[in-house]
């Protein structure tokens, strides 16, 4: 069903609702359409904390960078699900920029993304599913 | 097993163990392999009117994979002949028994091209398998024993009889677990849309079997260059069942077992005796006299499997080091094999729709941010 047309989502309310969902962090700062966003995620009680930095423009694909510690990938091996610059790849078309809250999806995501990479490090193997960009997909994806 | 998602390293840990034990388990192939070859042995020992059952960690439910290239599974046999104790010596019922397996060896359609050696050993005739080997123990009643189950078997470094009840042994295990081995039982019969009866008994696995499992694991690992002083299966599978608890989680389970084991182990009057629960007077841990160093190696076995543990909940440089740890104490393969499960099974939550994230990113099925169905893109 295709959805009603409607103002896209401001920066403002995006950085709202990660207040309200995730109080512990700190508060995003806006600046115009820009929203920057440091966060704290720490996928398993096992998991070191990891500082994720989240630059996010109205209407563009958020952009996610883990600040800390710095993701390696162990020798011979490629980091599973990652743009150039090592910005996590977390959808294919789920998220729309419009419509979808940072804090329902992008943020889970993070999570999700690093539980699989920890599994990933030890497996070799990525279980969290997804699809390899082909020609096609390329094209096909809009978002 | 419970697959949600962990949210406390306890949970998790108790996870990474129970998916380890999984993956040490036998596989159904190798288990159907072994079937067939025992059940055709059995056939052709019936028509001699000699009965054959299964009894050890087949029977019991605790058998794991071998470790390292040489292991071989161990499928133990009781080979009951009906003759009185006054009507046969030792060495007359270990040659009539080897001799219908020399019968069966010289009849035997090959099974998948295979056909067995026969080796004699001290107490029983050993046929050898190319992945596993098949151990025959000759044994006639027990007519003194009140127990209609108890054995006597040979030996031929002892002049008496050796006194056994395998049987009443595995009813005793399963008593040790009783509520729990009720509870899987039917949980496994609620699987297969079946009914209890419908599942083998050897088929039910509690936390007290994967704990077995895991220590005897360990073991094959800590003692890998020192094989003779490898704790027994028997011993450890005792007195794991004296110290059980019914501890739900495997964590919990496995450092409580280790914990009370040493008191388990009695000295009488400067013997260390572990005496067997279902034949007064069998001392599971006789060898401990002859070398008193294989004690000393318990004790640290036990203590080390503990200070892995421990290590491991307390490990704080993320979960690829508890990984680690564990591939450490438990080998590689099953290690590995369990981390790809569980990942794997945290997908297919995530599917489903049952995947949350707390405030803090922790992933959890209980309270939070419902984690909504997604694929990960790119390189």
């Amino acid at each position: 069903m295709a959805r009603p047309p409607r103002r896209s989502l401001t920066v403002t309310r995006q950085a709202l609702e990660l207040c309200r969902r995730y109080p512990h962090a700190e508060r995003p700062t806006v600046r115009a359409d820009r929203l920057r966003w440091i966060v704290k995620l720490q996928p398993t009680p096992f998991s070191v904390t990891y500082t994720v930095r989240v630059n996010h423009v109205t209407g563009h694909r958020p952009r996610v960078i883990i600040v800390d510690p710095a993701l390696h990938a162990p020798e011979g091996r490629k980091l599973q699900h990652v743009f150039p610059g090592d910005e996590l790849c977390l959808y294919y078309d789920e998220f729309d920029a419009r419509v979808d809250l940072l804090a329902d999806t992008i943020v889970p995501w993070i999570s999700e993304w690093l539980y699989f990479y920890e599994v990933w490090l030890t497996t070799d193997e990525w279980h969290g599913g997804g699809i390899h960009p082909t020609t096609e997909t390329k094209s096909r994806r809009r978002r | 097993m419970n697959y949600s998602i962990a949210d406390t390293r306890e949970a998790h840990l108790s996870q990474l163990l129970h998916g380890t034990a999984q993956q040490l388990d036998i596989s159904p192939d190798m288990f159907l392999a072994a079937e067939q070859r025992y059940l055709d042995v059995g056939k052709h020992l019936s028509e001699e009117g000699v009965d054959i059952y299964v009894q050890g960690s087949f029977m019991l439910g605790t058998v794991i994979s071998p470790y390292g290239r040489s292991g071989e599974y161990d499928l133990d046999l009781v080979c009951h002949s009906k003759i009185a104790k006054t009507s046969i010596s030792q060495e007359a019922l270990k040659y009539r028994v080897g001799g219908f397996l020399e019968q069966y060896l010289d009849n035997v359609d090959p099974i998948d091209e295979e056909v067995p050696e026969l080796e004699e050993s001290r107490r029983c005739w050993s046929l050898k398998y190319k992945r596993f080997h098949m151990d025959v123990l000759p044994a006639i009643p027990d007519a003194l024993s009140r127990s209609a189950t108890a054995i006597l078997l040979t030996d031929k470094q002892l002049r008496a009889w050796q006194q056994s009840d395998p049987l009443a042994y595995v009813a005793w295990f399963r008593r040790q677990c009783a509520q729990q081995f009720d509870l899987e039982r039917r949980a496994l019969a609620k699987a297969a849309a079946g009914t209890v009866d419908d599942v083998p008994e050897w088929q039910v696995r509690t936390p007290l079997h994967r704990v077995v499992q895991i220590l005897k694991r360990h073991r094959d690992v800590y003692f890998a260059g020192d094989s003779d002083a490898r704790t027994p299966s028997s011993l450890i599978t005792t007195l794991a069942g004296l110290s059980y608890g019914g501890e739900v989680g495997l964590l919990e389970a496995t450092l409580s077992v280790v914990q009370r084991m040493p008191s388990h182990v009695e000295n009488r009057d400067g013997i260390f005796w572990v005496e067997n629960p279902v034949c007064t007077g069998e001392n599971f841990a006789d060898k401990w006299s002859e070398y008193p160093d294989r004690r000393v190696k318990f004790v640290q076995w036990v203590g080390q499997v503990e200070k892995d543990l421990e290590a491991a909940v307390r490990e704080t440089t993320g979960l690829p080091a508890v990984h680690q740890r564990l591939e450490k104490a438990f080998g590689q393969t099953p290690v590995r094999k369990a981390v790809s499960s569980i990942g794997e099974h945290a997908r297919l939550e995530r599917e489903r729709g049952g995947m949350r994230v707390t405030t803090a990113g922790v992933l959890t099925t209980g309270a939070g941010v419902a984690v909504r169905d997604h694929r990960f893109f790119g390189g």
